[in-house]
């Protein structure tokens, strides 16, 4: 039996090509994002290691708030600087300040900020605690001198000597009087060093008496762990020691968790889709074989194999496929991840550590996955085929053409209803469990679509074809009719390319819809005229002075800053807006529902109504709260507003939060003008301002919302270009189906060919084909698509009470075309074959 | 090129709607070598119905196809109407088929997605003409479908879908209709419809048909009845009756 397979494989290279490219490719992109994973991780652990080399022992706060620039400790008592000194075995402790801080580069623009961190510290000496060495100049010694690292000296094209700006987010005037290496965490990863003398440090993003860390060399017959046994017992409370090896562990999880785990998941998500797409792609090509070998196996059974004989044989044959693509995959898979290091370190993004690093654990889950889809995929088929009675080795069997069995299309019929019920239902039932009732109503609305396709793809195909029978002839007339001969077929080749689109269509409905609602935000409720916002996600922000500034320009009526912070509640982590509450009703269309704006005490704060009602929260209601620098506070609710999208659901004013926390700049600034002032006339002076914190340019309402949209656009090509592969996929199913039912319509062609259809007839008959099949698919993809999209934003604005749905007609009417030329695109190959067909061959062939 | 099989008629081009001149046709090279065609010269009269008899290997089918622009020959010529088919690229031939040729063919003759009449005008639904409806009513009526002409082929009888495939060769007035073994699938009384239909096309019509056949009983409803052995013409009966072709079949594998 198992030579059986080997030898139906070896006369079936160019389906077995066919069959495993889908694997290949799907396997290759799993495989790539694990292997990409790998290697960073790899990469930032080494360099972590090398980093931490010689620390012994770290002292630092035990309470940490992770907030958008990153975890945040509580500080330590400069104090305590002194005593661990003491400690016996320590042969050097050194406090540091940390902070962040953007360096301005010679043509007046922050360096960095687009992901990698941009630290501001003060300059440690000892060369056995940092891995940062002078390479031109020297190391500061008096206030605004700093140290640069090499990175941004190259980018921000500066040198020994040059003056310029460090924002933190405060400008200050620095000299540059020196540039270093920090050794593998340097220049390539985009990361920004900007170091400072100890007291300035201190000063500007440190607070008075208190130090971020303490690093500490050990001597060297103590080993790390006692030395931490016997610093601990000296530390206050909230203040706590750590091993170099447990720093370097604690910073890979934080990066694993802030950047990679997500980085990496993101991925995973379009190699997930890609695989489904696949799985029903080998699961056609499957079925058709097998119809196809009907009479093989029928032949089979009648001279003596047993029903589970026939089963294993398919299976058999599926396993091998799977495990050959596979390890295919997986080797492709590592050029695809040495792809993508290489497009992120010409994207500004390069490893500090070149060179692709494999863990056994990616490539054996590549393997296993690819293995278990292909297999998974062929059970279906292989217990069809072990169902082929012995007689029809006696008759003409044709391959299957029976439309859906009744059972099948009550079952999708009803799924399908069921499905829409449950996303339509928060139009009349809002409240708790929206979001999960049109999250079940979309799954079951999606398998709806998937079972019901091949009940309706007869009467679609006819619909859809029908321009090109009526305009392309006779040709045109047996495309329409070859593309409804075998609906379940025709349906399971079109479903692989519809879950593909759905999913375009899905993220493009999102990207419009999000659009929309920024629009609305900004039409609705910004009252302010000019804006400032920053796209910088891990840079300072704009200074605070810099509102201030602008507030006191004569041409504005009203500047408010908005930034964002975290502190830990009873509850857990609640992210928090900083405003300048004043002036906010000025800038902003807020419903205020009880006390003032205008008119709060230092210790107040503002919540949303949402809050209250999540909360318990009321007027005058005391919240205890853990700052990210650790100080425990409780401001008092001074009132309440309407929740608002453009707002979180805590605002604490500015002046309150900075007694809080040290370095916090805004990352949206609104200016409302002066009466009879106009935007042309309040533009120079505003940049003005601007300019002196490194802010570009202001932007009006229309700018603003054109520079959203950008952001949007811009993370939705990533996605589209992540889901090429999966359509790519889908049409390679596309393709393959038709040149296996090519093949089974050879007589048909031979004839065709004989009473007079010419070899470009010929082809434009399967390209038109699959043309149809390519439309059917996009459309059900689109209408799926448009139809979750619309469930999840209804639930979402049910739920949320924001979210305006848009369709984005234009970019829909662009996939429907893309996809019809895709179809084109996969009619290609089994064009060619068709019209290479030998007449002879093919009409003699009994 | 000066030796005729001593049986053959002399080819007469002018009353020829297919005329063949010294065919030579040989498949593979050395010891694999075979030669299906040696040197056969013949013409097939207009208007009349031509029988080719003769065993498996015989070389009736390759000069057939041969005939028909399907396949080429290795020397010799092949004029239909005043037509070369050997200058002629694969597009020309194709076209040539198209206007010129007719085909039935033993089994599989209709696309399974098309309906009988669209079947029928396929020939020239492809060439992107109308059909001339007055022919086309006529042709259509002597395969008597009656209402079943919108059916499908999987629901016409193996008789009916070869009378539909002998009006499909017939509706583009083809100067010659090669029929392949027409009725090897049929059970007698089918057959005999399907034959007595070709033999009035020639009758009624003045259609040119060319039929290969290996049953003496088909062959019977021909004009005359060329008998190949081994490349080559070795007989000819004119008017024959079942029984002479019985006779002559017998003397040949004697």
């Amino acid at each position: 039996m198992l030579r059986i397979v080997f030898r139906s494989m070896a006369s079936h290279k160019r389906r077995l090509i066919g069959t495993s490219s889908a694997i290949i490719l799907g396997v290759a992109f799993l495989a790539g994002t694990l292997l990409l994973g790998d290697t960073m991780r790899a990469s930032f652990s080494t360099a972590f290691a090398q980093a931490n080399a010689g620390i012994s022992v770290v002292v630092q706060g035990s309470t940490s708030v992770a907030t958008a620039a990153g975890e945040q400790r509580a500080p330590v008592p400069e104090s305590v600087v002194g005593e661990v000194a003491k400690v016996d075995g320590v042969d050097v402790a050194v406090p540091t300040i940390d902070g962040a801080g953007q360096i301005v580069g010679s043509d007046g623009k922050p360096i960095g900020g687009q992901g990698p961190p941009t630290f501001a510290q003060s300059w440690i000496d000892d060369p056995e605690l940092t891995t940062a060495r002078i390479t031109s100049g020297v190391a500061p010694a008096a206030a605004g001198e700093i140290v640069i690292n090499e990175g941004a000296a190259t980018v921000g094209n500066l040198k020994v000597g040059d003056k310029t700006t460090v924002l933190v987010p405060q400008a200050i005037p620095v000299t540059i009087v020196g540039i270093a290496s920090f050794g593998v965490l340097d220049s390539s990863t985009g990361l920004t060093f900007a170091a400072f003398t100890f007291d300035e440090a201190q000063k500007l993003f440190g607070t008075p008496g208190n130090v971020s860390t303490i690093l500490i060399q050990g001597a060297e017959d103590v080993t790390e762990d006692e030395l931490v046994s016997r610093i601990s017992p000296l530390l206050p409370s909230g203040v706590e020691a750590i091993t170099g090896e447990q720093l370097t562990a604690n910073q890979e999880e934080s990066i694993q968790q802030d950047f990679l785990g997500l980085f990496e998941t993101f991925l995973l998500v379009f190699a997930g889709v890609a695989l489904v797409v696949a799985t029903f792609s080998i699961y056609n090509t499957f079925s058709v074989i097998v119809a196809q070998r009907a009479r093989e196996s029928a032949l089979l059974r009648a001279i003596g194999a047993s029903r589970s004989q026939v089963l294993r044989s398919i299976t058999v044959e599926a396993l091998f496929i799977g495990v050959i693509a596979s390890a295919i995959g997986v080797v492709l898979g590592g050029f695809v991840a040495a792809g993508l290091i290489a497009a992120l370190g010409a994207g500004g993004l390069a490893l500090p550590n070149s060179g692709l690093v494999v863990e056994s654990s990616s490539v054996i889950w590549s393997v296993i996955i690819g293995i278990v889809v292909t297999v998974v995929a062929s059970i279906a088929p292989a217990v069809r085929a072990s169902r082929v009675p012995p007689l029809a080795a006696l008759r003409e069997t044709d391959a299957d053409t029976s439309a859906s069995s009744r059972k099948r299309q009550i079952f999708g019929f009803v799924l399908l209803a069921v499905g829409l019920v449950l996303i339509a239902s928060p139009l009349f039932a809002k409240g708790d469990g929206v979001l999960a009732r049109a999250g079940l109503g979309a799954v079951a609305t999606f398998i709806g679509f998937i079972v019901v396709g091949p009940v309706v793809v007869g009467l679609a195909c006819r619909v859809i074809g029908w321009p090109i029978a009526a305009l392309r002839g006779v040709s045109g007339q047996m495309a329409r009719g070859n593309s409804v001969r075998n609906p379940k077929r025709t349906a399971n080749t079109a479903t692989a390319l519809m879950i593909g689109v759905c999913i375009v269509t899905l993220i493009t409905v999102f990207g419009a819809s999000i659009k929309a609602s920024v629009e609305q935000g900004v039409a609705g409720s910004i009252k302010g005229e000019l804006i400032f916002s920053s796209d910088n996600f891990s840079g300072t922000g704009y200074s605070p002075e810099m509102t201030v500034e602008l507030d006191a320009l004569p041409e504005v009526a009203a500047a408010a800053g908005f930034g964002q912070g975290a502190v830990l509640t009873e509850s857990g982590q609640q992210t928090v807006e900083v405003v300048d509450v004043a002036a906010l009703p000025e800038v902003l269309d807020v419903d205020t529902i009880q006390g003032s704006l205008t008119d709060l005490d230092a210790n107040q704060i503002v919540i949303s109504n949402t809050a209250a009602t999540d909360n318990g929260w009321t007027m005058g209601t005391k919240i205890p709260m853990t700052t990210s620098s650790g100080k425990a506070v409780t401001p008092q609710v001074g009132a309440i507003i309407e929740a608002s999208d453009l707002l979180q659901d805590v605002i604490v004013p500015r002046a309150l939060w900075d007694t809080w926390v040290p370095q916090s700049g805004n990352i949206l600034v609104l200016i409302a003008l002066a009466p009879g002032v106009s935007v042309a006339d309040a533009q120079a002076p505003v940049d003005a301002v601007g300019a002196k914190f490194g802010a570009g340019d202001a932007l009006d309402k229309e700018e603003y919302v054109q520079q959203a949209a950008g952001q949007i656009d811009q993370l939705l090509n990533i996605v589209y270009v992540l889901l090429i592969l999966a359509i790519i996929i889908a049409l390679m199913g596309i393709s393959n189906t038709l040149s296996l039912s090519v093949f089974e319509r050879t007589r048909e062609l031979g004839l065709l060919r004989a009473v007079g259809q010419t070899r470009p007839q010929t082809r434009s008959m399967v390209r038109w084909e699959s043309v149809i099949i390519a439309v059917f698919g996009t459309l059900g993809g689109l209408i799926l698509g448009a139809l979750l999209g619309w469930a999840m934003l209804t639930a979402i604005s049910a739920q949320e009470s924001f979210a305006v749905f848009a369709l984005p007609y234009g970019q829909l009417v662009i996939i429907a075309v893309v996809g019809a030329l895709a179809g084109v695109l996969a009619g290609l190959r089994p064009a060619f074959r068709a019209s290479k067909l030998n007449i002879l061959a093919a009409i003699s062939q009994s | 090129m000066t030796t005729t099989p001593d049986a053959a008629p002399a080819p007469t081009p002018t009353t020829s709607a297919v005329t063949v001149r010294n065919a030579v046709k040989i498949y593979g090279e050395g010891d694999t070598r075979v030669t299906a065609l040696d040197n056969v010269s013949v013409g097939f009269p207009t208007g009349k119905l031509t029988a080719i008899m003769g065993p498996s290997g015989s070389g009736k089918s390759t000069l057939m196809h041969c005939a028909a622009g399907l396949d080429s020959l290795t020397s010799g010529e092949v004029f239909i109407g005043d037509v070369e088919l050997g200058a002629l690229s694969d597009k020309a031939l194709t076209l040539l088929r198209r206007e010129r040729v007719g085909f039935v063919f033993q089994s599989f003759n209709l696309v399974p997605t098309l309906s009988a009449i669209e079947n029928i005008v396929l020939p020239l639904s492809l060439a992107g003409k109308k059909p001339d409806q007055a022919w086309l009513d006529q042709v259509v009526s002597t395969v008597r479908l009656g209402d079943r002409l919108k059916h499908r082929p999987s629901e016409l009888s193996g008789g009916q879908q070869q009378r539909v495939a002998v009006a499909r060769a017939l509706v583009a007035r083809p100067n010659v209709i090669f029929a392949d073994e027409p009725t090897g699938n049929l059970d007698s009384v089918s057959g005999a419809e399907v034959l007595t239909f070709l033999q009035s096309a020639t009758r009624d019509f003045g259609q040119t048909i060319v039929m290969v056949t290996h049953d003496p009983s088909a062959a019977s409803y021909a004009d005359s009845v060329l008998f190949l052995k081994d490349g080559s013409i070795v007989d000819q009966i004119d008017n024959p009756t079942v029984e002479a072709v019985i006779d002559r079949t017998k003397n040949l594998e004697g």
